[in-house]
């Protein structure tokens, strides 16, 4: 029951503007904060979580895109192949950062 | 779109074989942002044929263009087509049959984001990673969402890390060392500025990534040598972070609370660090104390982007 109202409180919260940070909550609802007590974090512990905090080969699927750096490479490839444009805008400091 | 179409099989190959991908962020095109003026007057030239053409049209939107620069097809992201891989791949296959493309190969080589290039050589480069964690057994580990990547369900802040890169001049980084000589039992405080510049990209993904609407209410942190070994110092970092940073553009209640530990190590006589990571322990990100998502940071330099 406390799980389900802070849920709800949560969606309240996040669903002011962008539908797409639903998933996100509604999941996160699902774990208590907090993390178990390790007896030790020393460096091969800091280590081991730099590695298993990296972005995996399937998040990375994006790189897999033969993205064109910018959009007048992009016109005068478009031409001299006989190809369309495909063009994303967005918002947000770069791709990397931005990953909804 | 990273989640779902972007990752999906069939639009990589569609963008790949028929398409000239291009991407630009709108952030670079506003006023004193990095975007060159040909590129935004380009992007804008684009947006509004667009509009001219009764495409829909948005800020988050993809644009699917002929080569002689008129689109023919748009899909913003409010609307149901952009981040669903399915309707995206019969959009883009609609465009290609029109126009009759033929495929080919990837006019540029796919190739993996480095990161910004660094603007001087004795630069330190930091990668930072953050992502959301789930609780599995007695473990905090990142999502499992390898069966719903590239597809619609796949939608979600989430569902992916987010990266960031952080270039620290030599004035800087040099900051984060001991002020004076080094030797066994040095303590100190690294600089609360230099350390601010990476731990004030420890929050999870949401959509607000200005750093300017972060506000650092706690940041303290501390260094320890624990060894010197043939002129290379390794030392020990703990901190502790307490910052406001709002999920959306709009202003919350939303907290980033998080211890940090991490190595530094450095040549004795300080002219360069040779590795620094830093990750958090027990991070939690959210409105208050009884609504908290846990989520992970770690930050570790890299060999800067050539």
């Amino acid at each position: 029951m406390r799980v389900r109202a802070i849920c709800v409180a949560l969606t309240s919260l996040m669903a002011m503007s962008a539908w797409c940070a639903v998933g996100t909550f509604d999941r996160a609802c699902r774990v208590q904060a907090g993390e178990p007590q390790a007896s030790r974090r020393d460096a091969d512990w800091v280590h081991q979580r730099v590695a298993a905090w990296q972005p995996t080969k399937e998040e990375r699927a994006f790189d897999e895109i033969g993205w064109v750096p910018d959009i007048r490479q992009a016109m005068r490839l478009a031409q001299e192949h006989g190809r369309p444009v495909f063009l994303f805008t967005y918002d947000g400091a770069n791709l990397a950062c931005y990953r909804c | 779109m990273r989640t779902s179409s972007f990752s999906n099989t069939k639009v990589i190959d569609l963008l790949n074989g028929y398409f000239v991908p291009v991407h630009i962020s709108n952030d670079e095109c506003r006023e004193g942002g990095s975007a060159p003026v040909e590129e935004r007057e380009l992007r804008d030239r684009i947006y509004r044929a667009a509009l001219e053409a009764r495409l829909d049209a948005g800020t988050v939107c993809a644009y699917l263009v002929t080569p002689e620069g008129r689109p023919v097809a748009t899909a913003p992201l409010n609307r149901d087509v952009a981040a669903d891989p399915v309707k995206l791949a019969e959009l883009m296959e609609r465009v290609i049959g029109e126009l009759g493309v033929t495929k080919g190969e990837p006019l540029v080589p796919p190739q993996p984001y480095k990161g910004p290039k660094a603007l001087s050589d004795d630069s330190l480069m930091v990668h930072v990673v953050t992502r959301y964690l789930e609780r599995k057994g007695d473990e905090l580990v990142p999502y499992d969402v390898s069966d719903s990547l590239g597809t619609k369900q796949a939608i979600g802040w989430g569902n992916l890390p987010s990266e960031s890169w952080v270039e620290l001049s030599r004035d800087d980084w040099v900051k984060l060392l001991p002020p004076g000589d080094v030797a066994a039992d040095t303590k100190w405080q690294p600089d609360a500025k230099v350390a601010a510049m990476v731990l004030n990209h420890y929050y999870p993904p949401t959509e607000n990534t200005d750093l300017a609407k972060n506000r650092l209410d706690e940041l303290s942190l501390s260094a320890k040598v624990e060894s010197i070994d043939d002129g290379v110092v390794r030392a020990r970092f703990e901190g502790r972070l307490r910052m406001k940073h709002p999920f959306y553009h709009n202003d919350d209640k939303n907290f980033v609370s998080a211890d940090t530990i991490g190595y530094v190590e450095f040549d004795a006589d300080k002219l360069r660090i040779r590795s620094l990571v830093l990750v958090t322990d027990g991070a939690t990100y959210g409105g208050n104390d009884a609504f908290l998502h846990p989520f992970g940071a770690a930050a570790r330099s890299v060999t800067p982007a050539k």
